[in-house]
């Protein structure tokens, strides 16, 4: 007996499709084996800038707390704890659907940085190389479940 | 039947009882009436097949450029230090015209969205009231919780001297059609091209919800987004979306004024 790759159910040694899901098991060993790792790396990588974003935001009241107003701190706590819970949501969707949830972090990202980029020209270098990382992650993540779906023949 | 087996009604594999796919053909079971179909053997119903569209693969192609296309004036907008209500409609237009162009380069798919809603079960719509409801409680409750970062939809207007009747239009019918058009008739019909329908949904509304860049009202705004793409799938029309977003703004256009 082996299990399905997609949905884990017992199969018989000659079966070619889960009698479960219905899932083709070869395709699925090959997007398990080519595609997956892209997509898991993506939803670790979602977490790691949900986290970033509160840590960045602590770290810039503790070097120029005491310049900015009340207000502006408290817009940029609530703005930095908002993007991260939406982040820790995509994380924990990313676990049954990585490609969609892949897709509306690269937006959101590219969002948020395109925000900076109106409102602070000169924040945009700051921390590029994380930045140029979780970009080329998700772009990755996009491009294998795009692949996934095409293997599978469905959408 | 055949000792603990049964036999796939397509290839006449041997299959395990209770399996709903051939092992080795694939053919989901129940659809068809097997070879040696006994009397009174319940057929289940079918997995609901997605539609296909025309759009296909491209449409995430498509979702994403019209998404960053309706992003960039409220970029500028941002840079420029807010602008004013005649630099709002100005964007509110061109989200329109987004949605005009994408309805028509995907117009096989999104003619019908034109025509006239269909509602099949009346429950329907009351699930559609309670949702607005629902979302409107949620924004209640947001603002009570964090006033500080709540915005006065109302001010805008009152400091240009606008009366009711010009907020109502400027700020509930106007973006309740453009937006629909675009949302609802553009980027979910080009994301039901790549993902399951419910996906598509969830996709689009976030995408809407991350297009207001306010990050604390992506709560709500995902709501509401759901619940009028659930509408669009629904009625299989983008009108019921058009009049609960305009309800919708009305409501909360109303309430502070």
């Amino acid at each position: 007996m082996t299990s399905c790759p997609k949905c884990g159910a017992q199969l018989a040694m000659t079966d070619q499709f889960c009698g479960s899901c219905g899932a083709n098991v070869e395709t699925e060993l090959q997007i398990q084996a080519f595609h997956q790792p892209a997509l898991e790396t993506a939803r670790k990588w979602i977490l790691a800038i949900g986290i970033i974003y509160v840590v960045s935001a602590f770290i810039m009241v503790a070097i120029a707390g005491d310049m900015m107003l009340d207000e502006d701190r408290n817009l940029l706590y609530g703005v930095s704890f908002a993007l991260c819970a939406i982040h820790v949501g995509l994380w924990w969707w990313a676990k049954t659907a990585p490609f969609p949830a892949a897709v509306v972090a690269l937006v959101l990202f590219i969002t948020v940085q395109l925000i900076n980029l109106a409102a602070e020209p000169s924040s945009f270098y700051k921390g590029i190389v994380i930045k140029i990382l979780f970009l080329v992650a998700l772009v990755r993540a996009v491009q294998a479940g795009l692949e996934a779906n095409r293997l599978r023949g469905q959408r | 039947m055949n000792g603990g087996f049964e036999l796939c009604g397509v290839c006449g594999h041997a299959l395990r009882l209770g399996v709903r796919f051939c092992g080795r053909c694939g053919a989901e079971q129940g659809l068809v009436v097997p070879r040696d179909a006994g009397a009174g053997r319940e057929l289940r119903e079918p997995s609901p097949r997605p539609r296909k569209l025309h759009v296909g693969d491209r449409g995430l192609a498509i979702a994403l450029v019209a998404y960053f296309v309706m992003l960039l004036p409220s970029i500028y907008l941002l840079s420029q230090g807010g602008g004013d209500l005649s630099d709002a409609l100005a964007a509110e237009l061109l989200i329109g015209a987004v949605g005009v162009a994408g309805m028509m380069a995907m117009w096989r798919d999104t003619l019908p969205l034109l025509g006239m809603p269909k509602v099949e079960r009346q429950l329907d719509v009351v699930v559609a009231i309670g949702g607005v409801t629902g979302v409107l409680l949620t924004i209640y409750l947001v603002a009570t919780l964090l006033p500080s970062f709540f915005l006065d939809d109302t001010l805008a207007y009152r400091l240009e001297d606008k009366d009711l009747g010009y907020a109502l239009f400027h700020g509930a019918v106007v973006p309740g059609i453009v937006e629909e058009l675009a949302f609802r008739g553009v980027v979910l019909t080009a994301l039901c091209g790549v993902f399951r329908d419910r996906t598509a949904v969830v996709v689009s509304a976030m995408l809407f919800a991350i297009i207001h860049l306010t990050p604390l009202s992506f709560l709500h705004l995902t709501l509401l987004g759901i619940l009028l793409g659930a509408a669009r799938l629904r009625t299989g029309s983008v009108w019921p979306c058009v009049l609960i977003h305009i309800v919708y703004n009305a409501i909360v256009l109303l309430a502070q004024w």
